[in-house]
């Protein structure tokens, strides 16, 4: 199912997707031209769609983290099966979503810092 | 050996050069597009603080805690003024080594080794895989993976693998799986022994293997030892220490000289004494040692290749003889590597730096006589360094100068014995690669378009 971003009712989820899109921009000026409109859930991330590495992606993380302030789990990261836009964007939210409330299962640390 | 007595610290934090570069580092670029890939999920091979760390540009980095308990059983490594090599060649030149070969693993791996395993077990990695030349990276890993309960999977160059049978029993003592590369274990490795290609394994090919082998199983990740930017960052805990021991000493060093294979050796000790060069402006000369067998600083090409022969790994702009490029038979074994990191590579071209090659017979004469006259048995690679800082004295002594020279002796021989024998019975030969063969290698460096 395709489903573009703009069609969505949470802002949040807008929200999410513009910030993957600011960092995506930051570690690959490439997909410069990118609105995040476009982003579709079934955007394929690697070959066929977005074309981006798994370091790429990696990279991507780090920025995200810089602009959330917190740092991800390093083991939720490594566990969790990227292959759409969706999946990225559903991990950022559920992370976030835990964050608000509390919860430290999927956010343990508190800044990036350097570990 | 003449050690310099006061004691140091080991260092609690790592040096993060990017935080005062001049100048931006080159950005990664995807791998080259292939034909009929399928849509897949990324598997993601680096924990995401090893990530932080190659992109990030706080100055100080903090060992975390484990790593540190563990630096702590062999660390700080002696530094040691050759004072019998001195009267030897007669120069009026200081000459103090670190002596990175008193461990376990024999060699300056164990550094980041040791972070590596750290990082991998925290992100719930259970087995890690690696490609190896000499053996050095290789032992190291197993004793990390064995101290931070991983399984480890060593693809060994196969030259190296058959000349040193030790290092595959120390591998194994620790608890490692090692095969010679290419090995029947991987599908890269079937096909070229299918064609009897045995001895065309080189590093890039070792670590193409450990990648497929990591991407085939759960839980298992790529680890490399030398070129990526958190290796030579865990590595600065060499040069730390160095730089507090000499001060310690009254000594600032004119000259810091060591052998490169990919990075972690040189960095490791260059780059906390470049620091004071680029932050204070304070004088001191950092030279890398290459291989005539593998010159790729002082005779590659700065450009975008691939940092080993999977193809799905990113590009990056370093000095290169080209992925393919194949090492001829040279003892060694970890300068082997077919271009020099992003990082050492940037510096280099940034003038920053500076590299020389010399040819093995040379290498090991020298050698022998740092053996003889300090009782330390150079591992090959080290041997560069050795002939490195030889030269500089020498050559400082004809131009009436007296400077302080630090080395970095980055392991010891005791494996490498049978590359000895074979200098001792004069069957040792120096190789000079054919530029033929660099320029062949480097038709095949991937087109990239700016």
């Amino acid at each position: 199912m395709t489903r573009p971003a703009d069609s969505l009712d949470s802002d949040a989820s807008v929200q999410t997707r513009s910030l993957i899109v600011d960092a995506l921009v930051q570690c690959e000026p490439g997909v410069n031209d990118l609105p995040a409109s476009k982003l579709a859930d079934d955007l394929p991330l690697g070959p066929g769609g977005l074309g981006v590495s798994s370091l790429l992606l990696l990279h991507v993380f780090v920025r995200l983290e810089e602009k959330l302030g917190f740092a991800f789990d390093d083991a939720t990261v490594a566990n969790a099966k990227f292959t759409t836009v969706g999946e990225l964007v559903g991990f950022v939210e559920d992370v976030l979503r835990r964050k608000q409330l509390g919860s430290s299962s999927a956010t343990g640390n508190p800044a990036p810092g350097g570990s | 050996m003449n050690e310099v007595s006061k004691p140091v610290e080991v260092p609690t934090s790592w040096y993060n050069v990017v935080a005062d570069l001049p100048f931006e580092l080159p950005p990664d670029l995807p791998p080259e597009p292939k034909d009929g890939c399928e849509t897949s999920s990324l598997k993601l091979q680096l924990p995401l603080a090893l990530v932080r760390q190659s992109i990030g540009t706080e100055r100080r980095v903090a060992i975390p805690a484990p790593v540190l308990e563990r630096y702590r059983a062999w660390r700080p490594t002696p530094l040691q003024r050759a004072t019998r090599l001195e009267a030897e060649l007669g120069t009026k030149a200081r000459i103090y080594y670190k002596y990175e070969g008193g461990n376990v693993s024999g060699s300056h791996k164990l550094a980041t080794a040791f972070a590596q395993a750290h990082y991998y077990k925290a992100a719930s990695a259970t087995r890690l895989t690696t490609g190896t030349g000499a053996g050095q990276w290789g032992t190291a890993l197993a004793v990390a993976c064995q101290a931070f309960d991983l399984e480890c999977k060593v693809y060994m160059v196969a030259s190296s693998f058959q000349q040193k049978p030790q290092r595959q029993t120390i591998m194994r003592m620790y608890g490692a799986d090692v095969v010679a590369s290419p090995s029947p274990d991987t599908e890269a490795g079937a096909l070229l022994l299918s064609k009897g290609q045995i001895d065309a394994g080189n590093m890039a090919f070792a670590v193409t293997e450990a990648m497929e082998d990591a991407l085939s199983r759960p839980g298992s990740k790529l680890s490399v030892g030398s070129g990526e930017a958190y290796s030579i960052l865990h590595s600065t805990v060499i040069g730390e220490e160095a730089r507090a021991q000499l001060e310690n000493a009254g000594e600032w060093p004119d000259l810091v000289i060591a052998s490169l294979g990919a990075g972690s050796n040189f960095g490791g000790i260059a780059l906390p004494f470049l620091q004071e060069k680029l932050r204070h402006g304070r004088a001191v000369r950092c030279i890398s040692v290459e291989s005539t067998a593998c010159p790729k600083l002082t005779q590659g090409v700065y450009s975008y290749d691939r940092t080993d022969g999977s193809g799905i790994t990113v590009l990056q702009k370093m000095y290169t003889l080209g992925h393919r490029f194949r090492t001829s038979n040279m003892h060694a074994g970890g300068l082997r590597y077919h271009a020099c990191s992003k990082l050492v590579s940037a510096l280099f071209h940034h003038g920053l730096t500076e590299a020389v090659a010399y040819p093995q017979r040379e290498v090991f004469e020298s050698a022998l006589q740092f053996a003889r006259l300090e009782g330390i048995v150079p591992a090959p690679e080290s041997a560069h360094a050795v002939h490195g800082a030889i030269q500089e004295a020498l050559r400082a002594e004809k131009e009436g100068k007296s400077p302080v020279i630090l080395f970095c002796l980055s392991g010891h021989g005791m494996y490498d014995l049978s590359s000895y024998a074979e200098f001792l019975d004069g069957r040792m030969e120096s190789v000079v690669v054919d530029q033929d063969i660099i320029q062949s290698s480097l038709q095949h460096l991937p087109r990239v378009t700016s």
